[in-house]
This record gives C-alpha cells, structure tokens and sequence, in this order.
C-alpha cells in the first residue's frame, strides 16, 4: 500500500513573472482528509490545476499513487474545481450518466447509487439549472465520485453555502472518507470548518507552502499556555518546575510559555510571588486554530 | 476515446440546440419548396426542371448555416460551463477529446446534410414527381452528398477551432457567421487584389483555396475532374490543418 497518494515536488507555475504556485513540495498521506488552507489569491487553486492536469507545470514534478504516471493516476481521482460543473439543461442524473459514459464505467446503477450518497435521489426530472446552491454543490462531489475514485480534490465546495449545507457537506465527506476510504483534499479559507474534519493540513501563502502538518502535530503548537514576562526567567523556571512539579515550559527572553497550567492559575501566581519574581504580564494563551493558521498565512514562520 | 464518444453522443441528444436547428434547417427547405410550388401555380413543374431531384440538390446544403450554429453552441460550452474541467482531470487526452469533437462535428454535418435533404426530396417528389434518373445518375447523386459532406465537414473543422481557440459561445458564433458571410464579399477578394499588386498575378483566385466555394461547385451530378481533385485537395487540406492548429493550441494552453 502506498502511503501517499500525492506528493508534489518543487511544483512552479510562473504567470507572466509572477509565481502563482512556488516551489510547492505536497505530501497527501492516503486516508487524510487535507486541508488546503490560503487566503483568496494564495495559489490554492493553481495548485489543484497542476495537480489535475488544467494547467501545466514551469517547473517540478507530480507523483500520484506513487506513480509519474499522471494520465493513469487522474483516473482514480474525482475533482471538483472552483465551481461544480455540469450541464443546466440535464437533470442530475442524466449529468452523472455523462460522467459514467466517459469514465467508461459500465454498471448503470452507479448513477442511482451516487444520487443516493450525495442526497439527490428525489430530484427525479428536475433540472440541474434549477437547483440549489448546495445541491449543485453536492451534485458536483456525485459527479467527481463517479468511477469509484481513491483521492477526491475539493476546490471551496462549501463556499456560499448557508450553515445547513456547510455540515451537509461536511458531513457527507467525512462519511466519504471514513465509509469508502477516499483520501480527500479541500481546499478552503474557512478555518473553523476546515479544523472540523481535517487530520492533516497544509498552508499556502504567495504561493508558497508556509507549513505541513498532522492535526495531532497541529494540536501541540496550539495547545494552551500561560504566557508570562518576568523579570528572572531562569528562577522562574526553577521555581515553576520543582515547586508546580510543570516540565513543559518554552523560554522566549522574558517570555515563558507554561503548559498544563491554565487550571492553576492562582499556584502559579503564588508560587511566582514566593519566590520575589517579579511578573511583568501573564494571561492566558488559548489554542486557536484560526490563529495559528491565519498568522501563518500572512507570512509567521512554521511553528513545525 | 470511444468512451468520451459515447458521452458527447449522450449529451448531444439532450440538446434542445441540436433538435432546433435540426428543425430549422428543415423547416427553411419545407418553406423554400412551399414557396416555388406557389409560385408555379398552375405552369407544368418540369417545364421548368423542377423534381424531387432538383429539390434535394436544394436541400442537402439547407442546414449548412444552422449547423455553423449548433457547432459554434457545442463546442465552447465545454468551456463556459466548465465541463472541459471535468474530462480533463478525469485522465483523458486533449488529443483525444479533440478529435472526440471533430467526429461530433463530422456527424452534425451528415444529420444536417441528409435530413434536410430526404425531406427536401420527399417532398419535391410529392409535389412534382421524382425526376427520372438513370442507375448512374444515383450513384452520382450519392457522390454528390458525399462531397457536399466533406467540404461542410472542412468549414465545421475551422468552426471547431474557432470554438477551441475562443472558448466563448457568442464570440465563436459571431466569428464563424461573419467568416461565412464575409470571407468571399471581403477577405478573398482583397486577398486577389493583394497578390495581383505584389506579385503582378492576374490569374490567381484565392476563391479556389476556399472550402466553403466547394459546397456549391459540388453541387452538380457531373463536376469536372478538375473541379473535383482541386475541392477534394482543399478540403482535405482544410481539415487536416485546422485540426493541427486547433489540436496543438488545445493541448498548449492552460485551462483557466
């Protein structure tokens, strides 16, 4: 079994000087749900366009399911770009028989099948140009579900989407995902949806990828911490450790970063005082994903 | 390729676009025949030449502008709607979705050609009688649709990489309509003129270059052998070099 179903390497798309995709090196692990996090313009979309073969590389490589073999590894991919595509003046079903004929899948049912994962199965007649936003939405993850794909590629599928279609989809991918086993990519700006089903993540910024993480990884750089400026670090640490029995404690100058502590605030407070520390400032530094993500889109190092 | 084929046949047969100008095309030489037969009154048809023969030599270049239409419709609203995106990513060739179009557009051409045409000959049949024609004279006839085929066929491959190169429906219909009207009112001539003035050519016509000139010089059951190496050079020429041209840029250029 492969352990990646994508990995990326030196990936550069130039548009008239201007990098769009830089240097990207991707790594999907096969199982992950991957979170493809960047601010409107960051190269997220350029990147999935690499990837699926709309647009060619300036320069590096692709390898999907191990394989260079692009043309052979797009067919165990479903894609969903930018907007669901289909044709308006067919029903949904008719647009996943499109599907099914160019696959060259040979089952029919697949079709009856698909409407019934993706929730359209009582659209019967009804005109795809008649649907709504979530349901062309869903209709476009049926359509890149057709021929049974290992990797799905979701280009902002719950963008302008109401709170109601939002966990429909989100639900219906993390059903994908831990029914059927599909590794899935998706891309998106919105972090709290993201942080709802993602176990792994990568950021995007400029075009470059600022940081590559597990959920676990992710889950100790966010973890909360006191944060406090004292005037005798090194004594406060001492003191910290031997009288709060705490080992996990990161110094920054001045600044200390004490985990595990946010219950005990007042000990901490006391056992600071007993010892004539001085304390400059101290508050509570909560996880937030949000913020972590959002700092390291507007160019903050890779906690990792 | 047999599967995208198979596809584009399916999505082709759910286009409200194709049934209408099918219609239309029809509908033109319904009124057209309508119209002469009126206009006979009550003067014996054959005095004139008219017969079911003569209707369908009519008919069988009726559909010609409705099927510039439907192709330039088809063929970019891969694009516009985004479906491009879809057979792209799912691992298919550019080549093979290129040529999956230009057998699309090869069978637009029969459908619009033939259809048009039996109904022009039923009818013409129906209101003035078939016409007598020898063993020989059908074969010629068949001949003829043949070639009507192909030189519409060698228009519909610049039409398909207009679409591929444009990739806007109104753009490519406004393109493909004004090339059919305007190439021989202004760009040939000019062209003669250009190489009469430059290279002091009189007896060059660019006309004979053209492959839409050839939908009307193979309209005949006895076209001179010139005529018809010449209209089978051009067009075959026509259609080999569009769909390079069309192909190359398809597989070059980034889909955005």
């Amino acid at each position: 079994m492969n352990e990646y179903v994508l990995e990326t390497s030196n990936l550069t798309k130039i548009y008239s000087r201007k990098k769009a995709a830089d240097s990207l090196d991707l790594k999907i692990r096969k199982g992950d749900i991957y979170g493809f996090i960047g601010k409107n313009g960051a190269g997220k979309t350029t990147a999935i366009k690499l990837i699926v073969g709309l647009i060619k590389a300036s320069e590096g490589s692709i390898k999907l399911f191990d394989s260079e073999n692009l043309a052979e590894g797009r067919q165990k991919i479903g894609v969903v770009i930018e907007n669901p595509a289909y044709y308006p003046y067919m029903n949904a079903k008719q647009n996943l028989e499109v599907q099914r004929l160019m696959k060259g899948v040979k089952d029919p049912k697949v079709t009856d099948e698909i409407l019934n994962i993706v929730g359209l199965k009582d659209t019967g007649r009804k005109k795809v140009k008649n649907f709504s936003l979530g349901m062309k939405q869903r209709l476009g993850i049926g359509l890149a579900l057709v021929g049974d794909p290992e990797f799905l590629i979701l280009d902002e599928p719950i963008n302008g989407l109401d709170p109601k279609g939002i966990k429909e989809i989100r639900d219906l991918i993390i059903k994908l995902n831990r029914e059927a086993g599909i590794t899935v990519l998706i891309s998106s700006h919105i972090l709290g949806e993201l942080s709802k089903m993602c176990t792994s993540y990568g950021v995007i910024s400029e075009g470059k990828l600022v940081s590559q993480t597990t959920k676990e990884e992710l889950e100790t750089y966010i973890k909360p911490a006191v944060k406090l400026r004292v005037n005798n670090p090194e004594k406060a640490i001492e003191a910290i450790k031997t009288e709060l029995e705490i080992s996990e404690i990161e110094s920054d100058g001045n600044d200390l970063y004490v985990y595990g502590v946010a219950e005990r605030f007042s000990e901490l407070t006391s056992c600071l005082e007993k010892n004539d520390i001085i304390v400059e400032s101290i508050y509570n530094q909560q996880g937030n994903y949000e913020d972590y993500f959002i700092n390291l889109m507007e160019g903050g190092k890779n906690n990792g | 390729m047999v599967n995208l084929i198979k596809a584009s046949f399916y999505k082709i047969f759910r286009m409200k676009s194709f049934y209408i100008c099918g219609c239309l095309g029809i509908g033109v030489v319904i009124l057209y025949l309508l119209s002469v037969n009126s206009q006979l009154g009550d003067l014996p048809p054959a005095l004139f030449g008219y017969t079911g023969v003569k209707a369908l030599m009519y008919g069988v270049t009726a559909g010609s502008l409705f099927c510039t239409i439907f192709i330039s419709l088809f063929i970019p609203s891969e694009f516009s709607l985004g479906t491009i995106k879809n057979m792209i990513s799912s691992g298919k060739s550019r080549l093979s979705i290129y040529f999956t179009k230009l057998i699309m557009g090869l069978f637009v051409v029969a459908a619009y050609t033939v259809l048009p045409a039996l109904v022009a000959f039923s009818l013409g049949s129906f209101l003035w009688g078939p016409g007598e024609l020898s063993r020989g004279d059908y074969l010629s006839l068949i001949r003829m649709v043949g070639l009507i085929i192909l030189a519409e066929f060698a228009m519909q491959c610049l039409f398909i990489m207009v679409g591929f190169l444009v990739r806007r429906s109104g753009g490519t219909v406004a393109i493909n309509l004004v090339s059919i009207m305007g190439t021989r009112v202004f760009i040939l001539p000019l062209i003669d003129s250009l190489v009469y003035r430059w290279l002091k050519i009189d007896s060059f016509s660019s006309e004979k270059y053209w492959p839409y000139t050839y939908s009307g010089e193979f309209l005949a059951l006895n076209i001179n052998q010139e005529t018809l190496v010449t209209g089978l050079l051009v067009c075959t020429a026509a259609i080999i070099i569009s769909s390079l041209i069309g192909a190359l840029t398809f597989v070059k250029r980034d889909i955005k």
